[in-house]
């Protein structure tokens, strides 16, 4: 009883521009970075803890995501939990940009990796002039140079037409259970027409490519026997090289 | 598609629909006083500095901590790779070994009329970063695509080691079926070994070949009733499987036994692909008579001539593993399958379903029984 009524005192928080917060002590202590401070007591003196690093606005959004997770997280279900991270989260790219800085600085793990995973997210399924437009980032090269970097990943831009394709061949997959192989064979049949076109293209890059591969299957084979060997991969792997020249 | 998911959470929602009105309330007690102070600081203050570049101003291990949560969760190789294309901090950040590591399948979803040597690097340095699926992903290609046994055998045990699923399975189905070598290489007791970790971890086909393995005796000491409770658990992750990967709550009647096939991991997905399109290549120049797995969701190809066996039935299918022949049985074979006598008769062809459970796929029999 002597540890949580410990834990329910109120301890005094305030900010660089003048915010103060009267907050219990176990939220204040999962700020690890004044974790220390909020133990040794100083939150009960007059003046209360600086807390560095963050503006009034951002430390009361971040001590109301503490509040629910630490002090009301055992009433809650984890779906609640859930749907309110999912809408603490639509704030302004600017607001969320605060937020993590200061998650990081005061060290507030799960709050960072939230709004890791929402960054991250409003990072898929944009081309990268969107990336850039949301996140403000300048565009460092010069005409050359991007199409110098894209063309060492080919493969990514035929990606989103055939994703597209490939989602309405998939739904009706789902949903009729019947001639689930057959809507899979004509899919392969529709790539074989559009491969045939390339095919003299791709013969040639074949020469070059076995060339390569050639050393990097060396490469392969040894970083293979360094590795510490189980008795079966091993005596599979080397019989697999034996027979393979 | 996060307006997909939120759609998928709010249908999820629904089952705790009658608590849903009372935490909903309490949600939005939560969120009011924000709502309130959010506009007032919108009125408030101007956004600070509207060009700011967002990044600049992060440190390395926070934007690295983005970028790998963004890896982890891509769900096409565009996700990462247009990231690191945006500027020069993203590009070395975003190609760091930590950020690779966590790179999920489906962000090395290469499709096959895309390969090319840069595509070969790029999975080479994923998995030299330690990173499973790639080594898998590479081996599967390298062993069966370029044909490069000994090092896609060799990138297969690399993931296998780190208990990748996947990677055992094919490992055991190699041992089964002697790929790579001659017909007195198979290694039965090697192959049910693999397999059972594979099983072990939870892979479906695996499961389902240790339960055909146990129920014949083959490779190990014949065990109906383990066998079948193998077959039976396979199954049943299957149907889990598809349950949450389409997100609903239907009745199991809906279903009935004719569960959806699960989507093809992007290795399958990359050797099918192949296959057909490298079947065009081989025809013209009078190919080696190799056959493929009939299983679509396979994709495997022979190493040697008939190292496939075929439905005894009808003879006109191929399979790499039981496991295949009992999925395509179910899914498609079960309607087409008929006795290979079928062309004395010049009907035309309507296959009826066959009401005798065919003698040597005993398999699928069994599997028919229990659904």
């Amino acid at each position: 009883m002597a540890g949580s009524s410990k834990e329910m005192e109120k301890v005094l928080l305030r900010t660089a521009d003048g915010g103060s917060f009267v907050v219990s002590r176990c939220v204040a202590a999962a700020m690890v970075a004044i974790s220390c401070e909020v133990e040794a007591g100083e939150g009960e003196r007059e003046g209360g803890i600086l807390v560095p690093n963050v503006t009034r606005p951002v430390l009361a959004k971040i001590l109301r995501f503490l509040h629910i997770h630490v002090e009301m997280a055992p009433s809650l279900y984890p779906i609640t939990l859930e749907r309110f991270d999912k809408e603490f989260l639509n704030v302004s790219v600017d607001f969320l940009y605060h937020i993590l800085l200061a998650a990081y600085h005061l060290k507030i793990v799960s709050l960072r990796d939230l709004v890791c995973q929402k960054v991250a997210d409003m990072m898929k399924g944009k081309s990268i002039d969107e990336i850039r437009t949301t996140f403000n980032i300048p565009n460092e090269y010069t005409a050359e140079e991007m199409a110098k970097i894209t063309k060492k990943y080919p493969w990514i831009f035929d990606q989103q037409l055939d994703d597209e394709k490939g989602i309405s061949v998939e739904k009706d997959k789902n949903i009729e259970n019947e001639g689930t192989s057959k809507g899979k064979h004509k899919r392969t049949a529709d790539e074989l027409g559009s491969v045939e076109k390339d095919n003299h293209i791709e013969n040639k890059k074949g020469t070059n490519r076995e060339e390569e591969i050639h050393v990097e299957s060396k490469e392969g084979a040894s970083t293979g026997k360094d590795k510490q060997i189980e008795d079966k991969e091993e005596r599979e792997g080397a019989r697999r090289r034996r027979h393979s020249e | 598609m996060r307006r997909r998911r939120a759609h998928e959470e709010e249908e999820e929602g629904g089952a705790v629909r009658r608590t849903k009105r009372r935490r909903t309330n309490l949600v939005e007690m939560m969120l009011k006083p924000d709502d309130r102070r959010r506009k007032r600081r919108r009125t408030a203050t101007a956004t600070p500095a509207a060009g700011t570049d967002y990044f600049d101003a992060l440190p390395d291990d926070l934007v690295l901590s983005v970028l790998s949560k963004l890896s982890s969760s891509a769900s096409s190789p565009s996700d990462l790779i247009s990231v690191a294309l945006t500027c020069k901090r993203l590009n070395e950040l975003g190609l760091q070994p930590q950020v690779l590591a966590r790179a999920s399948a489906k962000a090395l979803a290469i499709r096959a009329k895309n390969w090319s040597e840069s595509a070969h690097r790029f999975l080479k340095r994923c998995s030299d970063a330690d990173n499973l699926e790639a080594s898998y992903i590479l081996g599967m290609i390298r062993f069966y695509c370029l044909e490069k046994r000994g090092s896609g055998a060799a990138l297969m045990a690399r993931a296998a080691m780190g208990s990748h699923a996947g990677a055992l399975y094919a490992l055991a189905i190699i041992q089964f079926n002697g790929s790579g070598g001659a017909k007195g290489d198979k290694d039965l007791r090697a192959g049910v070994a693999l397999c059972a970790r594979a099983a072990a971890l939870g892979h479906v086909d695996a499961l389902r070949e240790l339960g055909h393995c146990l129920q014949d005796g083959y490779g190990v000491r014949r065990n109906v009733a383990e066998g079948r409770r193998f077959l039976v658990q396979a199954n049943a992750r299957e149907l889990a499987a598809v349950l949450t990967a389409t997100a609903c709550c239907p009745l199991l009647s809906d279903f009935g036994w004719s569960v959806p096939p699960a989507e093809p991991h992007p290795a399958n997905r990359f050797l099918a692909e192949w296959s057909a399109a490298g079947a065009g290549r081989r025809a013209e120049a009078g190919g080696m008579g190799l056959r493929m797995c009939s299983h679509a969701g396979c994709g495997r190809s022979e190493t040697r001539r008939h190292e496939f066996r075929r439905c005894s039935v009808c003879g006109a299918v191929n399979y790499c593993s039981r496991a295949c022949q009992a999925l395509h049985w179910k899914l498609v074979h079960k309607a087409d399958c008929t006795p290979m006598d079928r062309w004395l008769l010049d009907a035309a062809p309507a296959p009826a379903p066959e009401p005798a459970a065919p003698p040597a796929p005993a398999a699928p029999a069994a599997d028919m029984a229990m659904g």
